[in-house]
Order: structure tokens, then sequence, then C-alpha cells
């Protein structure tokens, strides 16, 4: 695995042109506040995304992974959502402090959005064509034939064939391969700084996830778009992504160059989460007869206070301090963070 | 059995129409019937064998017979040709309030479901109160205020049928609202305004398209007992209620008068019901019965 990581990683390597961030994440904390309890979906996370950058969220599900999309993208529903604490800067302007109108004019523009469900992304009673066009018209000021025309060359571009006769076609006329390319087309409508992607590949086959990945990669060289990959699966991962934060209960465990964290977990979760991972060809060697690793336990309820590590139930490597007090993030290597108190054991026990 | 069947059945597109008419076969029987009337409607003089207004006393009160298909009223005038030419005004009457239900309809429920907060709460509120009243209380009531006449009568029916297609669409745009590619929407920056029509409401237009057939069909009803009692279009012109309201007083002499306007309201009204049950099962097999 680790060989397989090292490679795809220098591949995807970005030419650091401009070092300063396009978004910068810093203690985003969300709170759903219901009638009877309030859960804190999202706790003081704080990321960077650089020019051209993959970044990577990964987690189980409840995470948070993808509350922190939504919350960043001002689409979670307020109310019961709230976005309690934190500043989300997009080039200087703090989304979470900016208007409807305001807002309207950064959609689509500054910053697009990639829905995990292709077959329901999409305006079931409109012509494809239509509806990429509507991006470019709206912030593009360009007529309707002008929209249209960069429409059939945003399907080109996204490697859509027969892209001119495909304008006139709805959604369930294609497959979800096809209707994701005509979702990163809309994404792509208005060259966004910033694109976030949640899940994008959850719902296709493994072989069309593979050449949406790489149409995305390809157009990330082209665009110098930063993207938020939103995942719970570490092969696209390790395949896409320059830099990768691991989530867990709400809050960031560990953020790292994807290759340093993929050879050398500091977080027992990113271990566990690893682990389990089925490797094709594991039979091959000598583990054969192991089974699949689990994470015994599941994701804790976040309706009341965790008191020390949330990981701590689930965890072979925790201590009585682990349960008693909340591991702040470390530096554990190059750019490389972990919030684990025990962070030089793991990898060293079973 | 598959091998002498199969050469039996007919070539795959006329099989597949075949299919079509018989699984769809309320939805033809609503087209024809009300397709039927609308013909008649528009080209009654030309059907009628009589005008609507042409008298002869001499004839008054008479039953069928070859001159008179279906008899003649208390002014011998030909009943066949006043059910034939009432047609159009019982029908303008039904369509074009339903017309304007629709769109007061659409208007309300788009934004009692889409807009989040006092709007659409108010709309919600006022929605629910006019649906505790009947709906032929509230169209009496209305067309006493506005006074007899054609237009009080679309007034009435619009205001009443308006809360019901109101509703039935909020719940429709509920839905859409939450489907991902509103939210797609959305993130490309779209106005809400542009969203509600453009989104929301091309993919909640068949509820309201069946709502709307259906209430054709109760606009019928409506519409001929206001005419009926008085409060609807009144005489000479040959409505098919107001026809069924003179006909009362000639109940026990000759009680013909009414049994044509009344085949032919029943007709209409079976016409619109299958047309909007057929509708619905066509366009929207979900909630198909």
């Amino acid at each position: 695995m680790t060989g397989a990581t090292e490679a795809t990683i220098s591949a995807s390597a970005m030419p650091d042109t401009a070092d300063a961030p396009i978004l910068r994440v810093s203690n985003l904390t969300v709170r759903f506040e219901m009638l009877a309890r309030t859960v804190q979906a999202v706790s003081d996370v704080s990321f960077e995304v650089k020019r051209g950058e993959t970044f990577a969220v990964v987690g189980e599900s409840g995470s948070g992974k993808s509350v922190t999309a939504l919350a960043l993208t001002r689409l979670l529903a307020v109310p019961p959502a709230r976005i309690a604490a934190g500043e989300v800067i997009l080039d200087d302007r703090d989304l979470l402090s900016l208007s409807e109108t305001e807002l309207r004019d950064i959609r689509g523009s500054d910053i697009a959005y990639i829905f995990q469900e292709p077959m329901t992304s999409l305006n079931p009673s409109m012509q494809i064509g239509r509806q990429i066009a509507e991006a470019v018209e709206r912030h593009r000021n360009a007529s309707q034939s002008a929209a249209m025309a960069r429409a059939r060359e945003l399907l080109e571009l996204v490697r859509m064939p027969d892209a001119e006769s495909r304008l006139a076609v709805y959604p369930h006329q294609l497959s979800g391969g096809m209707r994701q390319r005509v979702m990163i087309a809309i994404a792509l409508a208005c060259d966004p700084r910033l694109l976030v992607a949640d899940e994008p590949t959850t719902a296709l086959d493994v072989t069309i996830q593979a050449g949406i990945l790489a149409l995305l990669r390809d157009l990330q060289d082209q665009t110098g778009t930063g993207l938020i990959l939103i995942t719970h699966d570490l092969a696209v991962v390790a395949e896409t992504a320059d830099r990768m934060m691991v989530m867990y209960a709400g809050r960031k465990v560990e953020e790292g160059p994807v290759d340093a964290v993929l050879s050398s977990p500091r977080h027992p979760y990113t271990e566990g989460l690893m682990g389990a991972v089925p490797r094709l060809g594991s039979s091959l060697h000598a583990d054969a007869s192991k089974p699949l690793a689990e994470i015994p336990g599941l994701v804790p309820a976040l309706d009341r206070p965790i008191a020390g590590c949330a990981f701590a139930p689930r965890c072979s490597y925790a201590t009585g301090q682990c349960r008693s007090e909340r591991p702040a993030l470390t530096t554990v290597g190059q750019d490389h963070v972990s919030a684990c108190f025990e962070h030089a054991r793991i990898g060293t026990s079973p | 059995m598959t091998a002498t069947s199969d050469t039996r059945a007919p070539s795959g597109r006329s099989a597949y129409a075949l299919g079509w008419l018989r699984q769809n076969i309320y939805l033809v029987l609503g087209v024809a019937i009300v397709g039927g009337f609308a013909f008649i409607a528009v080209f009654a003089e030309a059907i009628a064998p009589y005008g609507a207004d042409e008298q002869n006393l001499l004839f008054a009160l008479e039953g069928p017979s070859a001159a008179h298909l279906v008899g003649t009223d208390a002014l011998g005038r030909d009943l066949l040709s006043r059910v034939l030419i009432g047609t159009r005004h019982t029908l303008t009457v039904a369509l074009t309030s339903v017309a304007i239900a629709a769109m007061a309809g659409i208007v309300l429920g788009l934004i009692s479901g889409f807009v989040r907060g006092w709007p659409g709460r108010i709309i919600d509120a006022a929605v629910d109160i006019a649906l505790t009243i009947p709906m032929m209380v509230l169209a009496i009531a209305i067309a006493a205020v506005m006074g007899a006449g054609v237009v009080g009568l679309i007034v009435a029916i619009s205001i009443s049928f308006t809360p019901p297609i109101a509703r039935i669409l909020r719940g429709r745009v509920l839905e859409i609202r939450e489907e991902d590619f509103v939210d797609a929407a959305v993130m490309v920056g779209v106005p809400a305004w542009k969203i509600m029509l453009r989104h929301v409401l091309p993919n909640a237009s068949t509820i309201v398209v069946i709502e709307a057939s259906l209430q054709a069909g109760q606009a019928v009803l409506v519409a001929t007992a206001l005419g009926f009692l008085g409060l609807g279009v009144q005489p000479p012109i040959p409505e098919w209620g107001t026809l069924l309201g003179t006909g009362r007083e000639y109940l026990q002499a000759a009680p013909h008068i009414v049994i044509s306007p009344g085949i032919a309201i029943s007709l209409l009204v079976l016409g619109f019901n299958l047309l909007g049950d057929g509708l619905r099962d066509w366009l929207d097999p979900r909630i198909g019965a």
C-alpha cells in the first residue's frame, strides 16, 4: 500500500505557485439546536486549502465531514443548524458574515459544490444544456446563446461524448457517471476558485469512479482550482489528494500530507480506518487468514460534552489520561498534526 | 402456449399502443367525453337543430318527438338545442374559474411551500381556515355577495377552489424543496424566485394539472347548482343549471325538461373525473390506485 501511495502522491504533487491559501477555515463550530437537545456536529475545526491543492476530509458517517462542507458553503438550513463560532475566509471575505445576496454572487462563481448523488442533483424536468447555461447566465451576464455555447464547451471539457446533441437531453436519459460529469460541468461553469466535492464518486461504479477522479484531477491541473474532497474512501484519498484531514466526532483528529498520514498514521482512528480497507491480493500474503479489521464500537452521540478523547472508548491505546482529558492537536511531523496523547505508540501495538 | 401466442400476437408497436390504451382507459374515456363537449361548445349553433331562443308556443311542454328529440320547454323552445348551446356557458364558467383558481393556487402554494418564515405561515393559516368552510357554502355566500351573473359565478368558484390547489401544491413543494437539485441551484447562485419558477414548479406541475382536472368536474356541479338556485347565469341564457332551475316548476307536468340537462351535467362531470383519474394514473404512477 505504501509504495503505491507514494507513487500516486508524487504524480499528483502540485507546483506551489501560490502558497497563500484560497480558503481558510478557523475554529468552525456547528450546532444543531432542537427542542430537546443540542448536537454539536462540528467542533473547533480549522484548515486551509491552497490554490490547485486537493484537500481530503475523511471520516466515517457522522464524523461531521459533510456538515463541515455544508457549513462553509452556507447550505445548512438555519435553523435548526447554527454556526456557533468560526470564520470561513475565501479570498479575504468571511463567507459566514455575508448576506444572502452577496452569497449568491459568490456561489457558483467563486465556490462550487458537487453533490454526492448524481441521480437526484439534476432537475429532472430541465434539459441539461439549460441547467449548465443557467450558471453561466447568472454570473457571466451572458446571452442565452453565448451561455449555451459555453455549456457545450463545458460538456466537451468533462469529456461528454457527443456533447452537442447531449445539450437537449434530460437527466433521466443519462447514466449516473454521465450525470456526475454534467454536475462537474455545472460546478466548473464559472471557473470557481474552490470546488467542494461531497463524496462525488460514492454513488458510482468503481470503473466510473476512476474516470471521474481522473477528470477532476486533470481539470484541476488546468484551472488551478482548490478542491475539498469529502470522502470515506481512503483509496480515493491516496489516489487524488495532496493533504488530508481526518475527522472524528466533529473534531479534527489528524491532518497532514497524504503520504505521511497514510504511511505512518499518528492517530489510532486513522490507523483503524486504514485497517478496515480490504485490499485486493491480500490473500497472497501471510495474513490471509486474518479477518478484515473493524473499529469496535460506534461513533459517540454528540448531544452532550464528551470528557476526554472522543475516540478513547474504541481505542486500544487508550490510557487513563485519554478518558479524562481531551488531547490537543500537536505537531508529529512536517505539517503533520495529531490529537492523540499516545501518538508515538501508534503502529507499535496489536 | 409460448409459440402459438407469440405468432398470433400483434406486432410490437400496435401491441404497445393497445396495451397503453387498455391501461389508460379512464384517460381515453375522459378525453373523449370532455373533448366531445368541447366540440359541441364550439360548434353548438351548427349542430343544434333550432336556435336557443326560438319559441313556438304551440308546441310548449311537449315530450320527445321526431321534431324535438328531447322535447320542448314551457315556451316551446327546443330543449336539445338549448342544452347543446348551453354547453358553452357551463363549460366556459367551469374552465375559466378552474384556470383562475389554479393560477391563484399556484402562487399561494409555491410561496407557502417554498418561503420559510411568516409569508408562508400566513398563507398556510388562511388556506387552513378556508378549507374548513364547505366549498358549496363558500361559493353560495360569495355569489350572494357578488350578485347573480356570470362574473359573480366565476369569482365565487375561483375563490372557493383556490385553497385546495394551494394546499396540494404546498405539500409537493415542501417535498421538492428538499431535493438535491434545489440545493444545487442554490449553490450556483440562482435567486429564490427563479428556483421556484424554474426548478420547483415544473416538477410540481403534474399534481396541479391532475387536481385542476378533477376540480373542473366539481366546478360544473357548483356552477349548475348556483344556476339552479338562481345565483348563477340568468335566464334566458340556456346554462344547464339555469335550465334545471326553470324546469323545476314543471316537474309534475313535464319531467322531461330536467332530464336532458341533468344527463348532460352528469356526463360532463363524469368526463372530468375520468380525465383527472386517468391523468393521475398516467402521469404519476406512484399515487395511482
